[in-house]
């Protein structure tokens, strides 16, 4: 049974709607967002991206960029409020290595949050998403 | 609670897609699914994040007076026409049916089709990413699109007939460019519900088989509905603003580029003949010829096998030595390393598909409101 941790990071916190991750670069500062595995495993293999480019101003909910994976297509919506700061560009250029490193060199934008302290109460930590996930996309981890 | 059935005939593109992005950004809260069938005026649509130029002969529509689009779902480039039935099913984000892996929404969606071609007589099923086969031959394509709202749009597109010759003149997809102008060789991977249940199956026909077939699948009552006031401000403001634009026709594509390669290999079991897709690192199709002797159903493995797969050449050689251990039998003197390097050697020889001359200028124009 595979570890819970690796699969959904602990170091991070995840929308609880679309399953994005965001993550704190430095404390105060800017902020990472990427596409969980639960999303990748279902979608399938990324062949497309588009995403906002730098100073754009979004909120929660909002689109800033759209996928074409294996078996879906959809907008990235992104979990929090603020300014894109940077976007991937490698992974523009090879859009599958969102789902072969989703954590780390698969990350999709850096935003300057504009509401951080609030909306990181809406965000879930990596068990409390698991419970939250459907049955069917949960796979087989060990929470513990 | 019923679902909402709403029909349309001979809609534009623009105002055809903007009413299913509509109902799908809507679709949200205690929302009833939303069926829609309808036929589009003659047009070409692409894929959402296809190179348009690639795809479609610009300068043929533009003569022809012929619309293109980009859809919001994936796949690739498709003719629509008084011939061919699209679907849309939208479904609301909390909806029990847009629930689970993606997978699970697509066969759920793809079953009022399936029992729907069934109510006709014709046997179908869902195969790989997004066909319906119906004895190994596509007779619909199948995509799904979730938007921001997390509303589901679940679009088909079904062949109650087709004029190959008249696709050859509108695409430029790489299955026709690999064949030729040999009609034999694409009906082969083409099958109509007029070859299938009779020659004089009407649209109506079609239309009613597919309700009773959501209506058996799903154990739901349709009612027939337009869009509310609501739905229609937004699917006016998203056909002017995003659908009308030369923007999202023709420059929201991928930055990633298509490039096609092609290979020749001759082998014991005869000539292999091999076209390449790939967009980046990604294999977006590859599609077998030549005058080798192979079952239809090895063949559509492989090929759906390698289809969105990693341009890697080992990964490759792994994929289709296990597609080939599946169906051991089918591949007649042809081993899979043969298959292996035919494949590579058209990934190694991509270049980026031939050009046209292409412009927005030669886009023929939807008069809004037509």
């Amino acid at each position: 049974m595979a570890k819970l941790s690796d699969w959904l990071p602990e170091d991070r916190l995840y929308d609880g709607g679309s399953y994005l991750w965001v993550k704190e670069k430095s404390e105060g500062g800017t902020l990472q967002v990427g596409i969980g595995l639960p999303t990748v495993e279902s979608f399938g293999e990324l062949a497309y991206l588009s995403l906002l480019e730098p100073g754009e101003k979004v909120s929660r909910g909002d689109s800033i960029g759209s996928m074409e994976a294996a078996k879906m297509t959809g907008e990235i919506v992104s979990p929090v409020s603020g300014t894109i700061v940077e976007r991937n560009e490698t992974v523009l250029d090879n859009p599958h290595k969102v789902s072969d490193d989703p954590y780390s060199g698969g990350w999709l934008v850096a935003l300057e949050p504009e509401f951080w302290d609030s909306e990181k109460g809406e965000l879930h930590d990596s068990v409390s998403l698991y419970e939250l996930l459907p049955e069917e996309l949960r796979g087989n981890h060990n929470t513990r | 609670m019923n679902w909402r059935l709403l029909e349309d005939e001979a809609v534009g593109p623009a105002r055809g897609l903007a009413v299913d992005d509509a109902l799908t950004r809507l679709a949200r809260g205690d929302k009833s699914p939303a069926l829609r069938l309808y036929t589009y005026s003659s047009c070409a649509l692409i894929g959402r994040f296809q190179h348009i130029a690639d795809e479609i002969n610009l300068d043929y529509c533009g003569r022809q007076n012929i619309p293109v689009n980009r859809r919001p779902t994936g796949g690739g480039a498709i003719i629509m026409g008084p011939d061919q039935l699209g679907i849309a099913l939208v479904i609301p984000s909390e909806h029990p049916l847009a629930t689970g892996s993606v997978q699970q929404v697509m066969c759920r969606c793809a079953q009022g089709v399936v029992d729907g071609l069934a109510n006709l007589g014709i046997h179908s099923e869902l195969f790989g990413k997004n066909d319906l086969l119906v004895a190994e031959r596509k007779i619909a394509g199948l995509g799904l699109y979730r938007a921001k709202s997390g509303g589901v749009l679940f679009h088909a597109s079904v062949l109650l007939d087709l004029d190959i010759q008249y696709m050859l003149k509108v695409l430029r997809t790489a299955l026709y460019r690999t064949s030729g102008t040999d009609l034999s060789k694409i009906s082969e991977r083409i099958c109509t519900v007029r070859i299938q249940a009779g020659k004089d199956t009407q649209m109506s026909d079609l239309k009613n088989a597919v309700q009773a077939g959501y209506q058996k699948q799903f154990g739901i009552e349709f009612e027939s509905a337009v869009l509310d006031d609501r739905e229609q401000m937004v699917c006016e403001q998203i056909e002017a603003q995003q659908y009308s634009t030369e923007k999202w026709i023709f420059d929201s594509h991928s930055e990633v580029r298509d490039y096609v390669g092609d290979s020749e290999l001759r082998t014991a079991g005869g000539t292999l003949e091999v076209r390449a897709i790939v967009a980046g690192k990604t294999i977006k199709s590859i599609y077998f010829g030549g005058d080798f002797i192979a079952s239809d159903n090895a063949v559509l493995d492989l090929e759906e096998s390698l289809r969105w797969h990693i341009r890697d050449s080992q990964r490759v050689q792994k994929t289709v030595f296990d597609s080939v251990e599946r169906n051991a039998e089918s591949w007649h003197r042809i081993s899979a390393l043969d298959l292996t390097v035919a494949v590579n050697a058209a990934l190694e020889r991509c270049l980026p598909a031939a050009p046209q001359t292409e412009s927005g200028a030669c886009f023929a124009r939807e008069v809004a409101g037509a």
